[in-house]
């Protein structure tokens, strides 16, 4: 019956540096995909989620951390960080549902492109798609490029996308140095947040200790 | 009970009515052509235009320098079908009339029953500082407020002003939108005509809209005006535009270059209601440049024409700058609606906004394209996007594609957001129960979807906004 696929993706694991995909949601299943890249390196990856079945669902997060010379100060060869991903979710038919989030974290001088497309045919009546991408600075050097795209044919849908980008509050920064923490673990545990916040719909999963425990190795608040 | 059955099929004859005559700008009128150039384009059409315009040389040879980059430029192959274009099938120069002139009774009487039923000198009487109006190739008649013209504002044809203010046309002219830019440019470069020239001296306000008028009446028809607007320091200005045109078998092209510079502290306004028949082929290059602390406004209504591609730009240049586009898109059966905004910020500190909305219904086609763009190394930039497209039936479509493009940019604050929705069900039922029948509950809704919009036209505009889309919206639901 439904059943729920959790599958987590951690780019580290892996050497590929090209990487495509297509996932098919059958009728009544639920998909978790979640793509953890703080890596360095050139990624080139292509990630397509087709909806074909009434009432399936697909929960799409992808963490990205962009650190180039974070790593390989210590490696000694050049540093990079390029990210290139297109991600597209697209309804085959009706009453499918999907929500992509994307939280970037950057560093430094990382490079970041995202292609997100929201496609929903003509017979997907009644579907739910949204696309929702956030950006972090920490830097004044990057650069990023984003284009969220929909292309919508049935009418009785709801989709929308969303794309921002700033710096990390000052306010926020204020509030945590005034009660004694060094302003790097300030910012740390402001991005831990940040990227642990979207995590609740798989909250019930097994995959999640290990996500935090990713997440909390990554950005070390002590 | 039987009073709103009454009233509703009162509305379904006036439906009915409205849907016999759908687009009430198609008549035509018979003219004479004094000169009518032969169909196609080549080197000697281009040469004749130059020649009939008793232009100066450097103009001459900007047309033919523009008309070798027009062919070697490829056609888009993005964005809307341009496939059924023939640029051997249009009319690329006709004149209607001698010169133009400033006194409506000296326009000559076909021409002048044409805008006489468009309603042109009553506008002018109620609301305007000037009026232009651009009969096929080339403006026809314009006038201005004696106070300004004393003021030092020039508001003329840009024939004309080749003629008369050659430094100051030589100075700006094709320095926003070369002729390289795209193959749409290049073309209107070569065998542009008509259009207005504006000219607001330093500290001068201009306080009612400049009006022009554009209209295409001939068959197979390629109307290339050109418009330059130079702001001076601290001046401001609003310039309203209009086009119609009649309904043929034949498709006719309609492709624009308007050129805006935005001198320190000044505020430009330019409103466009683009109402042509849906014959047009409506490719036009629209740009701004914007410097210290300078605003920059476009609104931009498109309703009509078979293919419209357009999108506004403005180039922050200095500090301070503001851009802002505001753009309506309704498209009906047959109609595609390419339309959005591009917003370059070139300079630290500099703001921009852009609110879209689209309209698609009968299957027509709806396309937001936009760009963002923070260019290397400027510090501070804020920009706000919001699209909302509303879907009236299963077979219409709606795209949006929006590129943010971030260099190196320090503080950026950057939103995107947008939404494809349905009128909602829920607000149907309210006003239906408080007794408003469905044709009537639907304007207004969509009236309200358009109220960021409208809010910035004048007045006029606003009522003559909401008139077209309930007649829009009637035809649609009948």
């Amino acid at each position: 019956m439904n059943g729920i696929k959790t599958i987590y993706f951690k780019l580290s694991d892996s050497l590929k540096k090209e990487y495509a995909d297509t996932y098919i949601i059958k009728r009544g299943e639920t998909l978790n995909y979640i793509l953890f890249a703080d890596s360095p390196g050139e990624y080139n990856i292509t990630l397509d989620f087709i909806l074909q079945g009434i009432d399936s669902f697909c929960y799409v997060y992808i963490l990205e951390v962009g650190r180039a010379d974070f790593y390989n100060s210590r490696k000694g060869n050049i540093p990079i960080h390029k990210f290139n991903l297109n991600i597209s979710s697209i309804h085959k038919s009706p009453e499918t549902n999907a929500r992509t989030v994307v939280r970037r974290v950057m560093y430094n001088n990382s490079e970041s492109y995202i292609n997100g497309l929201i496609r929903i045919d003509r017979n997907a009546q009644h579907s739910f798609d949204y696309f929702d991408e956030k950006t972090l600075l920490l830097s004044d050097n990057v650069i990023s490029k984003v284009v969220p795209a929909l292309e919508i044919l049935p009418d009785d849908v709801k989709a929308s996308h969303n794309s921002a980008m700033s710096e990390i509050n000052d306010d926020e920064i204020f509030y945590l140095e005034s009660r004694g923490l060094d302003r790097s673990i300030a910012e740390n545990l402001i991005v831990k947040g940040f990227l642990e916040s979207q995590l609740y719909p798989i909250r019930e999963n097994k995959v999640y200790d290990t996500i935090m425990s990713d997440i909390n190795k990554r950005f070390l608040c002590i | 009970m039987k009073e709103i059955l009454q009233k509703n099929s009162k509305t379904n004859v006036k439906i009915r009515e409205s849907l016999e005559d759908e687009y009430k700008f198609g008549f035509r009128t018979k003219s004479k052509y004094k000169f009518k150039a032969k169909k196609g384009l080549n080197k000697d059409i281009v040469a004749e235009i130059s020649y009939m315009k008793n232009e100066p040389s450097w103009m001459r040879d900007f047309r033919l320098k523009s008309y070798d980059i027009f062919l070697s430029k490829p056609m888009p192959l993005w964005g809307a079908d341009l496939s059924d274009i023939n640029f051997e099938d249009f009319y690329y120069f006709l004149r209607a009339q001698d010169k133009s002139v400033k006194s409506w009774a000296d326009v000559s009487p076909e021409i002048k029953e044409t805008f006489d039923k468009l309603g042109i000198p009553e506008a002018e009487r109620n609301f305007l500082s000037g009026v232009g109006a651009q009969f096929e190739s080339e403006v026809v008649y314009h006038s201005i407020l004696k106070e300004l013209e004393d003021k030092g504002v020039i508001f003329t044809d840009m024939d004309s002003a080749v003629q008369q203010y050659p430094d100051i046309v030589r100075k700006y002219f094709s320095t926003i939108i070369p002729p390289y830019d795209n193959k749409f440019a290049a073309l209107n470069s070569a065998v542009w005509s008509g259009g207005s020239f504006v000219y607001v001296p330093k500290g001068v306000k201009v306080e009612t809209p400049l009006q022009a008028y554009f209209r295409i009446n001939a068959k197979a028809m390629g109307q290339f005006e050109r418009t330059l607007i130079v702001a001076e320091e601290a001046s401001s200005v609003h310039y309203l535009e209009g086009c119609t045109a009649p309904i043929y078998d034949k498709n006719s092209l309609h492709s624009a270059v308007v050129e805006i510079v935005c001198k320190e502290n000044s505020n430009v306004r330019y409103t466009t209601i683009q109402n042509w028949s849906k014959n047009v082929y409506n490719l036009v290059t629209k740009r701004a440049k914007a410097y210290k602390n300078a605003k920059m406004f476009w609104v931009d209504g498109n309703f009509g024409s078979k293919v419209t591609m357009k999108y506004p730009s403005v180039y922050l240049m200095e500090e301070g700058a503001h851009g802002e586009v505001l753009s309506i898109a309704s498209a009906s059966s047959r109609q595609h609606i390419d339309a959005g905004s591009k917003i370059i910020h070139n300079a630290s500190n500099t703001t921009s906004r852009v609110i879209s909305k689209s309209i698609s219904r009968d299957g027509g086609r709806t396309t937001y394209r936009g760009l963002i763009r923070a260019e290397n190394n400027i510090e501070k930039m804020k920009a706000d996007v919001v699209c909302d497209a509303l879907l009236m039936d299963a077979d219409s479509r709606t795209d949006t594609y929006p590129t943010i493009d971030v260099d190196n940019a320090k503080r950026p604050l950057i939103q995107h957001e947008a939404t494809v929705s349905k009128i909602g069900e829920d607000q149907l039922f309210y006003l239906e129960s408080r007794g408003l029948d469905y044709n009537e509950a639907t304007s207004l809704i969509v009236s309200g979807f358009l109220e960021p919009i409208a809010r910035e036209l004048p007045m006029e505009y606003a009522v003559e906004l909401n008139r077209l889309i309930k007649l829009e919206m009637e035809n649609s639901v009948g």
